[in-house]
């Protein structure tokens, strides 16, 4: 559990994801790409599930703009770009939330895959710690969204693809353990 | 690997320290088996299936689940001692996964067998040989490659006809010679069926998209389905089984099969074909049993079948096998097949249960028969392509003749000085096709062959019809005073359709026509009380086909009908003085040669029991429908079928058999002549625009036609590749042109597009010139 909350605070050292703008055309154009597919979709849960569909999930060297997502064929970004254009979405429909942030615990072998692939697109890796990981989420009412793999998610002691959820924390407030962690441990 | 003593009744690989189930014996040391592919729902993989079978060979042996998500059902199950979760492939590194599964394999008595299609190309491509891993090689899988002829040959089976041509012109021959549908099958995974061109390049695109590989066509068989799983280590052949499936789901899945020994024939031929592939590693040939009892191969699939517990309960337990290297001896089966139910269990506490996810579509999510991601590790191109993207590149054109659709080019001349799009007649050809159809009837007895007017219209076609003995068939008054103008003349003209009699008359002289419905008989006895004076040789029904629906006919299978035509038509026979003939009409090119005359055959079969009511027998079978221009060859062998098989009228009464072929006549006759007004680039093909729009050709969306290039000094066939041609107006579907290669054209080339006769020509329409409409403009 120590390790456990010295994980927390680092991770509450890492900014939550904005894409900047160069407010020029390089940018103006790919955000238009963005949204432009997104607006097609009438029922939200459709649009949100467009977001890493539009968006194949990889590495992004932050500070990042718009301009850096295009690659290949296609767009890539990080849970990062994927939570922040899904807010972007909620906020064009009005629909009231706040950036969040989850602590994941995957499986044994997954990060290795995860710190290569970010190691060779030299992307910070700081997001990816011994045994867990950080992620970023949406929460919306008293439910969270994952906006990398499109799921409701109760909060801390659900399971997405990506691992164990351990702990979870809106944007300014304090985190939320899983009952299984703070039953045995102090709150951070 | 070592392998085991047969002689000692010791596995080599089976965990020792465990109690062990005969009849693989006690294990020489405690062992793991990793085993990837856990995913189980109605289109499960293998892995829990050959989990459940080692287990029942070994309760104390070490089984570890491997797959890349925690939406993997199966590795929740409690028949794993552990489980390996890597991330889907949508997320992997590859060269991280390869790092790992070597790390996982390092144990002396580790070994992985794997059951996921492309996992096992990718470990045979990154991993080589490796002698912990219970699959085949690279060299093995290049032998059993997608579609299986080498392997059908050496089991001494058939192969079902494939095409891996993927022209447009291609996939539409091979549709509709296949009467019960085609397959779309991707390189390495995945088959749809389908009925239409139209549907297959849809699902070709799913495939690429899904898969980013390459596909085929094969054949649909129809018949029982089978199976062949076997288990063969470092080429040699330790078991097998053969399964007949006796219950699918939906997704043509086995849920419960037949267990039964090879014969000695087929485990030669298996035995030969492991020996030579050096396969190692579990096996799955999939086969169609005819009605007669032949085997079709439709598939060699590298990994065991996800059924293979099936066997293993009844006493053939082919993944033990393979990991003890050896088959243990039995005295018959344990049972005669097996069944599969489902079970409900609770979910490994470690990974929890995902919650559900949403999709773009706005639809909930089936239950994903991929959730490992396999479709993305085939569109990140880790496995190399068995065959290239787009393998039509490299196949060389058919031989044509200039009649057939390809080769129209050698007709036509240079391009003049008139503007595009414009239409050239290549009337040469409409002779070439009549004596082909000539040729083709030769030997059945009393034909007339006859011009069906709405095809072409035009007077040089007419007369052309004329000078060769043709009637003409006509669906209006209008049509038929036109045809007489030009040669054909009306009272040897036939009279179809459900509007014929239009534009109103007083007075009808042809040699025959065919009611389109009870309705038109029972005006027809009105009219003429009414005064109208028709003249007519033979008068006649149109019947409805019996197993496609159509809006055309009268349906004589039903009895009311019958009933109710053979009255009317009897008492309008006699009325007129006129002898009786009954018609069958419906579009070859859509159903097919096999399917048409089976249609046509059954419908006509009514005139026996009409014969019956009338008392009397025809004088007349008037059998068409719009020939496909590639099908010249089949009319003989269609109209025999329809003679033997049709009514015994046809055998006994000596009818004078009409034939109305439509448009296998005059589709070559015409060409279109264009010009190339934009080109337009993209990162995976190119687009052009033709000043040619679908009013020119109103079929091109729909059907494939030919198109060459006039590069200066003369016209060359553009080849199949991956770009379109579109038409110059407003409409999303004026597509002229697709899977072509016109990488060598520009902007400002001269095109033509061949086969624009028929109803491309008949039915063009001005649209896009500005120009009005006839009414309106008379207002």
């Amino acid at each position: 559990m120590t390790g456990l909350l010295s994980e927390l605070k680092r991770f509450e050292r890492i900014d939550l994801s904005r894409v900047a703008c160069h407010g020029t055309a390089c940018c103006t154009a790919v955000r238009h790409r963005v949204f432009g597919r997104l607006m097609q979709y009438a029922n939200m849960g459709a649009a949100l599930a467009a977001v890493p569909e539009l968006i194949r999930w990889g590495p992004v060297r932050w500070p990042a703009h718009w301009c850096d997502l295009p690659e290949g064929d296609g767009l890539t970004g990080d849970c990062g770009v994927h939570a922040d254009v899904a807010a972007a979405v909620l906020t064009r429909e009005a629909v009231p939330h706040t950036r969040g942030r989850a602590v994941l615990r995957p499986a044994p072998l997954a990060p290795a895959h995860w710190r290569a692939s970010w190691t060779e697109a030299g992307a910070g890796d700081a997001w990816i710690a011994g045994r867990v990981v950080h992620h970023e989420v949406i929460k919306v009412g008293d439910q969270w969204w994952d906006p990398s793999e499109a799921r409701w998610f109760s909060g801390a002691g659900a399971h997405l693809s990506g691992g164990r959820v351990l702990a979870v924390r809106e944007e300014h407030g304090s985190w939320q353990l899983d009952s299984e962690a703070s039953a045995t441990h102090a709150r951070p | 690997m070592e392998e085991g003593d047969p002689a000692s009744g010791e596995p080599t690989y089976a965990a020792g320290t465990e109690t062990v189930v005969a009849p693989f014996g006690r294990a020489a040391k405690a062992g793991t088996v990793f085993i990837s592919g856990m995913h189980s729902d109605t289109n499960p993989s293998p892995g829990l299936s050959v989990a459940r079978s080692l287990r029942l060979a070994w309760p104390g042996l070490r089984i570890v689940g491997l797959d890349y998500s925690p939406e993997s059902s199966g590795l929740h199950s409690d028949v794993l001692d552990d489980l390996v979760c890597l991330p889907t492939w949508r997320r992997a590194h590859l060269e991280t996964w390869v790092e790992q599964m070597c790390r996982l394999l390092e144990p002396d008595d580790a070994l992985l067998i794997p059951c996921l299609d492309l996992e096992v190309r990718l470990l045979a491509t990154e991993l080589g040989f490796h002698d912990k891993i219970l699959g085949p090689s690279k060299a093995s899988l290049d032998m059993v490659r997608k579609p299986p002829v080498d392997a059908a040959e050496r089991l001494g089976v058939r192969v079902a006809e494939s095409e891996t041509d993927t022209s447009w012109h291609a996939i539409d021959r091979f549709v509709r010679r296949s009467p019960h549908g085609v397959w779309v099958k991707g390189e390495v995974y995945d088959a749809y069926r389908a009925y239409t061109a139209g549907e297959v390049l849809a699902l070709g695109s799913v495939v690429e998209h899904t898969w980013g590989g390459g596909w085929h066509l094969e054949r649909h068989v129809a018949g029982q389905e089978c199976s062949i799983a076997f288990a063969a280590l470092n080429g040699r052949l330790l078991d097998a089984v053969f399964v007949t499936k006796a219950l699918v789901t939906v997704a043509g899945k086995t849920w419960a099969g037949e267990v039964a020994e090879l014969d000695d024939s087929l485990r030669d031929g298996l035995a030969d074909l492991v020996a030579d592939a050096r396969w190692t590693g579990g096996g799955e040939l999939e086969l169609i049993r005819s009605w007669h009892g032949d085997l079709t191969l439709m598939e060699l699939n590298p990994r065991f079948p996800a059924w293979i517990h099936g066997a293993s309960v009844c006493g053939i337990n082919l993944p033990a096998a393979l990991v003890a290297g050896r088959a243990a001896s039995r005295d018959g089966l344990l049972a005669p097949g097996f069944t599969r139910v489902v079970e409900e269990i609770p979910v490994n506490p470690t990974l929890g249960i995902t919650p559900f996810g949403w999709v773009a579509g706005g639809l909930p999510r089936p239950a994903d028969k991929h959730p490992s991601g396999m479709s993305c590790l085939g569109q990140r191109h880790l496995v190399p392509a068995e065959r290239a993207a787009a393998p039509e590149e490299s196949i060389p054109a058919p031989t044509s003749t200039a009649a057939q659709t390809g080769g129209f080019e050698e007709l036509l001349g240079p391009p003049g000085p008139e503007a595009t799009p414009s239409r050239h007649l290549l009337l040469p050809l409409f002779a070439e096709q009549f004596q082909a159809l000539k040729e083709q009837v030769e030997g059945l007895g009393r034909v007339l062959l006859a011009h069906s007017v709405k095809t072409c219209p035009q007077p040089a076609v007419l007369r052309e019809a004329a000078r060769l003995g043709m009637v003409a068939e006509a669906i209006s008054l209008a049509e038929l005073e036109a045809a007489d103008r030009f040669g054909l003349a009306a009272e040897q003209g036939i009279l179809n359709g459900p509007a014929k009699w239009w534009p109103a008359t007083d007075r009808v002289r042809c040699w025959a026509f065919f009611a389109d419905s009870l309705a038109e008989l029972r005006s027809l006895h009105a009219r003429l009380d009414s005064g109208f004076e028709l003249e007519a040789e033979v008068v006649g029904i149109r019947a409805a086909p019996v197993h496609v629906a159509s809006r055309f006919g009268i349906p004589l299978h039903e009895p009311e009908a019958m009933a109710e035509a053979a009255g009317l038509l009897g008492s309008l026979a006699r009325r007129l003085g006129a002898a009786w003939g009954l018609h069958f009409h419906f579009a070859q090119s859509v159903l097919g040669a096999s399917r048409w005359q089976r249609e046509c055959a059954a419908a006509l079969g009514a005139a026996d029991p009409l014969a019956d009511q009338m008392g009397r027998p025809p004088a007349v079978l008037d059998v068409g429908g719009g020939w496909h221009i590639d099908d010249m060859p089949y009319v003989r062998a269609s109209l025999g079928y329809v003679l033997e098989h049709g009514p015994a009228a046809a055998r006994e009464a000596d009818p004078l058999l009409v034939l109305e072929p439509g448009k296998i006549l005059t589709q070559p006759t015409v060409a279109v002549v264009t010009q190339v007004v934009v080109r337009r680039e993209s990162r995976k093909h190119c687009d052009i625009v033709v000043d040619a729009a679908e009013g020119d050709m109103p079929e091109a969306p729909y059907q494939p036609h030919p198109v060459a290039r006039f590069d200066g000094s003369r016209w060359v066939p553009l080849p199949p590749g991956r770009d379109r041609i579109l038409g110059r107006s407003c409409m999303e579907h004026d597509v002229l042109g697709v899977r072509l290669d016109l990488s060598d054209v520009q902007e400002g080339d001269i095109l033509a597009f061949g086969m624009c006769g028929a109803y491309d020509t008949s039915m063009a329409y001005d649209f896009g010139r500005g120009t009005a409409s006839r009414e309106l403009g008379h207002s």
